[in-house]
């Protein structure tokens, strides 16, 4: 693990712990960027990071193993697939009931004080930061773009009318106002206020990706913690390979029969929920992982199919490669909208059969253009990306 | 005053919200006494909202899309069903609750239905408590009590379900060097008091030897008011969840000439209305004192659970509808007793309503309630409460 060197402003002068925390998925695929972040905060000294998620993830780096504890969670919680915008996150995280609401803040505030943090970094918890807020504990939200809404607009979904929530957000406006005046804190305006300030935003992957114009000019992080590392193509010989990041979809079964009959060698990513339907599909052609990404490097392959989740794309754009991608939820049909408009993708929508799989597949492999976009898009170097272990750093440091 | 303890309360299987009652009890038991308490639950904000005073904290679980077995016959498949049938689950859950432990620093834990808890914390240095029911501690044998023994045709699918989960568990307990189990309910008796909160006869999978029976713990609550519609008629207390026969039922026994109090936690605003004009029926709001109802009470009618055995101790014949599995191993336990009428799962009103009748119609249920009482006249609430205080409180392992 890399210990940064600190200049002497930076040094921190007593053992602090910083929380990191997410809250708003439960089942769905461990948090990797967060876990990073955790894990080399951990092997800063004078720090002690802490990891709070509603599920232990399978793969935690050992640095990890004794500083997990479990979210707090309502019993009846339960994975119901990605969410479909911000507005589904906060209504998930329960920000719809002032009476949940201020049941969960406590729960947090019962952790601050067993824990003592002198900073939170937040991922899809909403319900965390509003704990932060009643005891002045310093915030960094660190999540993709879409799930931070800096500004009241991007709390609103984009494929429906943004009307429709209105009720919604004032519902839940009202909610987080009455545990804020309970708790005799000055009322907000709006919910985007959660967020605030936005020099404290860290969003996941790059502006062009970003699905909302913003107002201010966040910080984007990239694909950290991988740094770009574009690795040259195969050569056409060699047999086609293949990142596949699938989720436990009704489809999956039809996609996994497809690759298996393909005549390629594939790394297939699955949630653990879907570990055993993949056993039954998997040839000796096939690699497993589950819980582990972040080996497309050693893999090398030649694309990856996915449906548009934030984190795959990201792993793909890292290492140059383009994608193949099947959207279902609206946040991966409107990623997947604007990776093909950025000519890094080929979309296929709706439950896609063998014959257009195939026919996809040859697309994007012969398509020089679209690689050539790939590979220039992981060799370009932007000085403007932020580190999250040094924002959190400074930060502490105040 | 012993010096200051820490202890952890524990709870992680089991609906409703009866555990975290008792545990609640115990929990301010603690608090007056000085000590210090961590509320270690499934369900936090319940947790808090029966212990606020107290370190409320998350218990860790383990996902599962669907649980192996939602009917489960024993207890290796509920140990399953939360993960403990996995050598790599087990793992996760154990790295969890010692983390817990190491930041918290209990001085002692007292586990009610947390498995996952009484196998992550074997070993360590702190004091073991089990409070427990009937239904979630075995009988010390080397087969598992079946949880449905209505359902007798799967032994053998259960026995090697069990025989997996004890394959899982000894394989975590041999990796943290401690000593293997011969059989999976030993697991239960690895503690340092296990008090169970019923009395032998209602004990689901009972009578058992090495344990405490404690009886029912005194949560207080409010005296019913009772209508006196009809003077003289007997009084039917009635102690039910919301469920969609509800409404016809109670709109029925109101046509009976029977006085009527009826404690529905939750009952939504139509359905008070359309019980509204019921004169014979007051619906209790709040948290009833159980004790005083059920010794002004002819007849009890509720779902099982505790209720069934404090209603019994007060010498008051109980008509249990049950409506889960641990619910139907209650009503025949207090069936088995005379004084109480087990009735099939999901009952319609046209049998319930004779039931009824019949039961306060025979002598024999009240005088059974009675001689059940008198046996255990000498249990005292705040005495055995003391006994379980002091077994988390004590010094020396």
């Amino acid at each position: 693990m890399v210990t940064l060197a600190l200049s002497k402003e930076q040094e921190i002068s007593c053992v602090q712990a910083v929380i990191l925390a997410r809250e708003a998925e439960l089942g769905g695929r461990p948090p990797t960027a967060l876990i990073a972040l955790a894990a080399r905060l951990e092997a800063q000294p004078a720090l002690s990071a802490w990891l709070i998620d509603r599920s232990r993830p399978s793969a935690l780096p050992s640095a990890l193993a004794d500083r997990f504890i479990h979210a707090p969670m309502p019993p009846s919680s339960n994975y119901s697939g990605p969410p479909n915008s911000l507005v589904e996150v906060l209504a998930r995280a329960g920000l719809d009931c002032p009476e949940r609401l201020d049941a969960g803040v406590h729960a947090w505030l019962d952790i601050f004080s067993l824990l003592n943090p002198a900073l939170l970094v937040c991922q899809q918890a909403p319900v965390v930061a509003l704990a932060a807020r009643l005891v002045g504990l310093p915030v960094i939200h660190f999540g993709p773009a879409w799930s931070i809404g800096l500004e009241p607009q991007a709390i609103r979904p984009w494929s429906d009318s943004p009307r429709q929530y209105d009720g919604a957000l004032a519902a839940m406006l009202a909610s987080v106002n009455t545990v804020l005046a309970r708790n005799r804190q000055t009322a907000m305006k709006q919910l985007d206020e959660l967020y605030a300030p936005a020099d404290r935003v860290l969003l996941q992957g790059w502006p062009e990706l970003d699905p909302y114009p913003r107002a201010t000019r966040p910080r984007y992080t990239g694909a950290w913690p991988d740094a770009p590392t574009a690795l040259a193509h195969r050569k056409s010989a060699q047999k086609t390979r293949i990142l596949a990041v699938l989720e436990n979809r009704a489809y999956l079964r039809k996609v996994l029969a497809w690759l298996v009959e393909e005549a390629c060698e594939c790394c297939l990513d699955l949630p653990v929920s879907a570990a055993e339907t993949a056993r039954h599909f998997t040839s000796a052609s096939m690699t497993l992982r589950t819980d582990t990404p972040g080996q497309a490097d050693e893999l090398n392959a030649d694309l990856v199919i996915c449906h548009g989740q934030h984190e795959a794309v990201l792993e793909a754009l890292s290492a140059g490669r383009p994608l193949l991608i099947l959207p279902q939820w609206p946040l991966e049909q409107r990623m997947a909208s604007q990776l093909e408009a950025l000519g890094l993708a080929m979309v296929l929508h709706g439950a896609p059969e063998p014959s257009a799989l195939r026919a996809a597949l040859a697309a994007v492999l012969a398509d020089q253009a679209m690689q050539q976009r790939a590979l220039r898009w992981a060799q370009q170097r932007s000085s403007d990306l932020a580190d999250p272990v040094v924002s959190v750093l400074k930060l502490c440091r105040q | 005053m012993t010096s200051q303890r820490t202890i952890m309360l524990t709870w992680e299987m089991g609906g409703g919200h009866g555990h975290l009652v008792r545990l609640g009890r115990v929990g301010k038991a603690l608090l007056e006494a000085g000590h210090r308490v961590i509320f270690v639950s499934r369900d936090v904000a319940a947790a808090r909202a029966q212990l606020p005073e107290a370190l409320c904290l998350q218990a860790p679980f383990h996902l599962v899309p669907t649980p192996p077995y939602p009917k489960a016959a024993n207890l290796a498949e509920i140990m399953d069903n939360i993960g403990l049938g996995q050598t790599d689950s087990i793992a996760k859950l154990t790295a969890s609750w010692l983390t817990l432990v190491k930041q918290t620093r209990p001085d002692a834990v007292a586990m009610d239905f947390s498995p996952g808890a009484l196998l992550a914390l074997q070993g360590l240095p702190l004091r073991h408590v089990l409070i427990d029911n009937g239904y979630s501690h075995p009988t010390h044998t080397p087969t598992l009590p079946s949880l449905r023994p209505w359902d007798s045709g799967y032994a053998d699918f259960h026995d090697r379900i069990e025989t997996r989960v004890l394959a899982a568990v000894n394989a975590s307990l041999l990796q943290r060097g401690l000593q293997p189990l011969s059989y999976l309910s030993e697991l239960f008796g690895r503690v340092d008091a296990i008090h169970l909160m019923t009395i032998s006869e209602l004990d689901h999978t009972g009578p058992k030897s090495q344990v405490n029976y404690r009886g029912y713990l005194d949560h207080g609550g409010q005296a019913p008011v009772w209508p006196n519609r009809y003077p003289r008629a007997p009084r039917l207390l009635i102690m039910l969840k919301h469920f969609p026969g509800l409404v016809p039922l109670l709109t029925s026994l109101a046509k009976q000439r029977l006085n009527l109090v009826a404690a529905v936690p939750g009952l939504d605003a139509g359905s008070k209305a359309a019980l509204a004009e019921c004169n014979n029926l007051i619906l209790h709001e709040g948290w009833l004192d159980l004790r005083v109802a059920a010794s002004q009470a002819d007849l009890v009618l509720c779902a099982g659970g505790d209720a069934v055995g404090i209603v019994l101790l007060q010498g008051t014949p109980v008509c249990v509808l049950p409506f889960f599995d641990e619910q139907r191993l209650t009503a025949e336990k207090a069936a088995a007793t005379g004084a109480a009428l087990a009735m099939p799962m999901g009952a319609s009103v046209e049998t319930l309503i004779p039931a009824i009748k019949q039961m306060l119609a025979q002598p024999s249920y009240a005088q059974e309630a009675a001689n059940l009482a008198g046996r255990y006249q000498g249990l005292n609430p705040a005495t055995e409460l003391e006994a379980i205080v002091g077994s988390l409180v004590k010094r020396d392992r």
